[in-house]
């Protein structure tokens, strides 16, 4: 059946009931809604079968369908409490979910007057606090929920649920507006990029609209190549319609009939979410031929990428739709003149898009009362390395790091202590400790020198050494450089080369002059993004953490202790009770001793595993420096 | 292989959704990668032929991109998570862990042809860390919260699973 307005209308009535339940923070009596966290990530650490898997078996097999409905949904973003389960009405979450008898606990648990199940709930690295209702753990509390208000909410292979949960009525609304007034009322709402470059979506889109050239394309930006970056594919996967329903309207609004959604062959779950998502809009006539009887039609197509990072670069992007190799080419023209097949294109982030959709919905008066005057909305950031806790944390523009950091995140682990942050991957940066206080926004992180992106945070310890975090990333950037311009191509190869010297200690006082020399050059001289961007982790820990880099040189230290060349590992002879298992776990036999004997490490066999130092029971394995050792 | 598509077939499927234009170029090359586990010689020519195009416009992109290989790969795929979370959480030592294991050199294909080591960009399970991708038999499974032993149990499991398949081929 194909919609109209009214079947629109019809449909939110009927499921807005199944929705507003999922969204009651209190116990009621009734029936359940379990919720199983179908993101990428939970499936990664759960057991044998999916969390969904788990549930469904046991409520078909006890015969309980009346009183327990289990859905599948998208991203519950507390990925390293994972595999991750909650209840409703009340939200109680229910963390580490791996096996049938954890399911048939919680089951029986939320059917009865007590529904916590001892073990299977967040418990705070703080305050050691065990908390059970979703909304009241940090985690959640201080975050925003707009883009992901329905991902890990809605099943995301059900359309009318998206529509229950207020979905497609961005679109339409768009509809019966002129395309003119809908670019006006995204450019109103202050919308910047979320891909990290942060330019006015109004604006781009008024240059698509007044450039010459048909068809017109538009394409979602699905390519997210930033390691430690994955909202956008949460987003995908967890609330397909909403990108295909802000596509759309980006469609209508340039005088588009045909969209693209980009995405990496490395989220092959997404991809077949977003092909499902776009046949069944087709069949309700949300996509393809006259959208609700209004006479606009626009197709979508999801194109996967094959593996490279500068593919999301727009102009790369785009070469690579057309077959060819991925190599930017110099703008202008920019891709609004002249873009896919030499024609009108606008490339828009996903995370965009979904911002567009809600826009379109809401209006642009409500998205400017989040954020900042001139970073208006929220940004989803996926939040990695030394946290207590990690996951997906969306909170509006201008919020203080540090929130993200130690109040969502709880800061690092017992036993560790912040040191920076890396924010905006391969062409962000590395802030210290002492700028925490500074607010997230396009301006402030490009003061501090690191930017946006697309919103990486890898929160950084006094394990990790900036220098080999910088070679790191030059080595990723390195790798990726589609080979076109000099300076990245061959800048980035001596930058590595130089870095690669001083994490061995062989590093001079000139290479670090050299080094921040190339860096300047390789910024302002290359072609693309990629290669302007690529020396930003070298630029920033160099501001902030010279002294690493000069302990490398002169000492031969590594004070992070983490660069192989320069350390070694070491029994302290008294903590040994020659317990015998480092000797035994040892790959290359390098321990030498005998039951209840002290054990010593032969520092000429160690390949450095780091494996005695992980199984010893003493913590009797330590790291040292390898040059002036005592 | 019970139904695989020929590359014929494959190039033909995608021209008849799309035309004869070189937007298929992309997704006829990561289905032939799929299916054969490489790009055979033959095959970009004869997606050149019908394109109408010089076959150093399909070499050029088939050897662009990450995913595409020349050469055959092996039976399994193992893809160590290289992302920023991965490696300061510890991915470096699972590599090795891994290259250990399958008695390769470095990242490659073992001479039996059974595994192929290779590291991957970010997967995005950033919060799970270190993570690595197996792809069997058309599958793809991700571990994550890695450990070397963890690692090494994961490959010697699948070693043991082949080699009891094999009894019964």
């Amino acid at each position: 059946m194909r919609y109209t307005f009214e079947t629109l209308e019809k449909i939110r009535d009927e499921y807005k009931e199944r929705i507003e339940i999922r969204r009651k923070r209190t116990l009621e009596p009734g029936k359940k809604y379990i919720l199983t966290c179908g993101g990428t990530s939970c499936l990664s650490i759960g057991g044998e079968k999916p969390t969904y898997q788990l549930f469904k078996e046991i409520v078909e097999k006890e015969g309980l369908e009346d009183k327990v409905e289990v859905i599948n949904v998208g991203c519950m973003r507390m990925c390293s409490e994972g595999p991750l389960v909650a209840m409703y009405p009340g939200g109680v979450l229910y963390t580490k979910v791996k096996d049938e008898e954890t399911a048939k606990q919680i089951i029986d648990a939320a059917l009865s007057e007590n529904p916590y199940v001892d073990g299977h709930h967040y418990k705070d690295p703080i305050t050691g606090e065990v908390i059970y209702h979703m909304w009241d753990i940090p985690f959640f509390k201080y975050q925003e929920s707009v883009v992901l208000e329905r991902v890990g909410l809605i099943d995301p292979t059900s359309i009318e649920e998206y529509i229950g949960a207020g979905g497609y009525f961005g679109l339409a609304r768009a509809l019966q507006m002129s395309p003119d007034d809908v670019i006006q009322e995204v450019y109103d709402s202050g919308l910047r990029g979320r891909g990290g470059a942060g330019f006015p979506t109004g604006l781009k889109w008024k240059f698509a609209r007044q450039a010459q050239g048909e068809p017109k394309y538009v394409i979602a930006n699905g390519d997210e190549g930033d390691p430690g970056a994955y909202m956008n594919r949460a987003e995908m996967e967890g609330a397909p319609f909403a990108l295909i329903e802000g596509l759309t309207i980006a469609g209508y609004a340039i005088g588009a009939s045909k969209g693209y959604i980009y995405t990496r062959a490395e989220y092959p779950l997404a991809a077949h979410l977003l092909e499902h998502a776009i046949k069944v809009a087709k069949e309700k006539g949300l996509l393809g031929e006259n959208i609700l009887g209004t006479g606009f039609s626009f197709d979508i197509e999801v194109f996967k990428g094959a593996g490279a990072f500068v593919c999301g670069e727009e102009t790369a992007l785009i070469a690579s739709i057309e077959g060819k190799a991925g190599r930017p080419r110099p703008r202008p023209p920019f891709p609004a003149q002249k873009g896919l097949f030499g024609k009108p294109t606008i490339i828009n982030n996903v995370e965009t898009l979904i911002n567009v959709a809600l826009i379109m919905e809401r209006g642009s008066q409500w998205f400017k009362q989040l954020g900042t005057d001139r970073s208006p909305g929220t940004k989803v950031f996926a939040l990695a390395g030394s946290l207590s806790v990690s996951g997906l944390a969306e909170v509006s523009l201008g919020t203080p790091i540090k929130v993200l950091l130690e109040d969502i995140g709880r800061g690092a682990p017992e036993g560790h202590t912040l040191k920076a942050v890396q924010l905006g991957g391969p062409s962000g940066g590395c802030v210290p400790t002492e700028h925490f206080d500074a607010p997230i926004d396009y301006e402030s992180l490009g003061s501090l020198g690191a930017i946006m992106g697309s919103g990486g945070v890898i929160a950084l310890d006094e394990t990790s050494c900036m220098v080999d975090v910088a070679k790191f990333f030059i080595e990723f950037t390195k790798n990726e450089s589609c080979g076109q311009c000099t300076p990245c191509r061959d800048g980035l190869v001596e930058m590595y080369d130089i870095l690669e010297r001083i994490t061995q200690g062989k590093g001079t006082m000139e290479d670090l002059e050299k080094l921040e020399k190339m860096a300047v050059t390789v910024k302002n001289t290359s072609l693309c993004g990629l290669g302007q961007t690529a020396p930003g982790p070298v630029l920033s820990t160099l501001r902030y953490f010279k002294d690493e880099y000069i302990a490398h040189i002169e000492e031969k230290k590594c004070p992070a202790k983490a660069c192989l060349p320069l350390i070694e590992y070491y029994i302290v002879p008294e903590a040994c009770k020659g317990c015998t298992i480092c000797a035994k776990n040892c790959p290359v036999n390098a321990i030498s001793g005998e039951p209840g004997k002290v054990h010593v490490i032969d520092p000429e066999a160690c390949v450095k595993c780091g494996t005695c130092m992980a199984v010893c029971p003493f913590d009797a394995v330590v790291k040292i420096d390898a040059f002036g050792k005592e | 292989m019970p139904d695989k598509l020929t590359y014929e077939e494959i190039v033909k499927k995608h021209i008849e959704r799309k035309g004869r234009t070189t937007e298929v170029i992309l997704p006829v090359l990561e289905e032939i990668q799929e299916t054969y586990g490489y790009l055979p010689r033959e095959a970009m020519e004869y997606l050149a032929d019908v394109l109408k195009v010089s076959p150093a416009v399909i070499y050029s992109t088939a050897t662009f991109y990450h995913f595409f290989s020349l050469e055959p790969k092996g039976e399994v795929i193992i893809r160590v998570c290289r992302g920023t979370a991965c490696h300061v959480m510890g991915s470096g030592i699972i590599m090795n862990e891994l290259i250990d294991e399958l008695g390769l050199q470095g990242e490659g294909t073992t001479p039996d042809g059974k595994f192929t080591l290779e590291s991957v960009g970010c997967i995005g399970c950033c919060s799970t860390g270190p993570n690595m991708v197996v792809i069997k038999d058309g599958k793809e499974e991700i571990f994550g919260y890695l450990t070397p032993q963890k690692a090494r149990e994961v490959v010697k499991k699948i070693k043991e699973q082949i080699q009891s398949q094999g009894v019964g081929v």
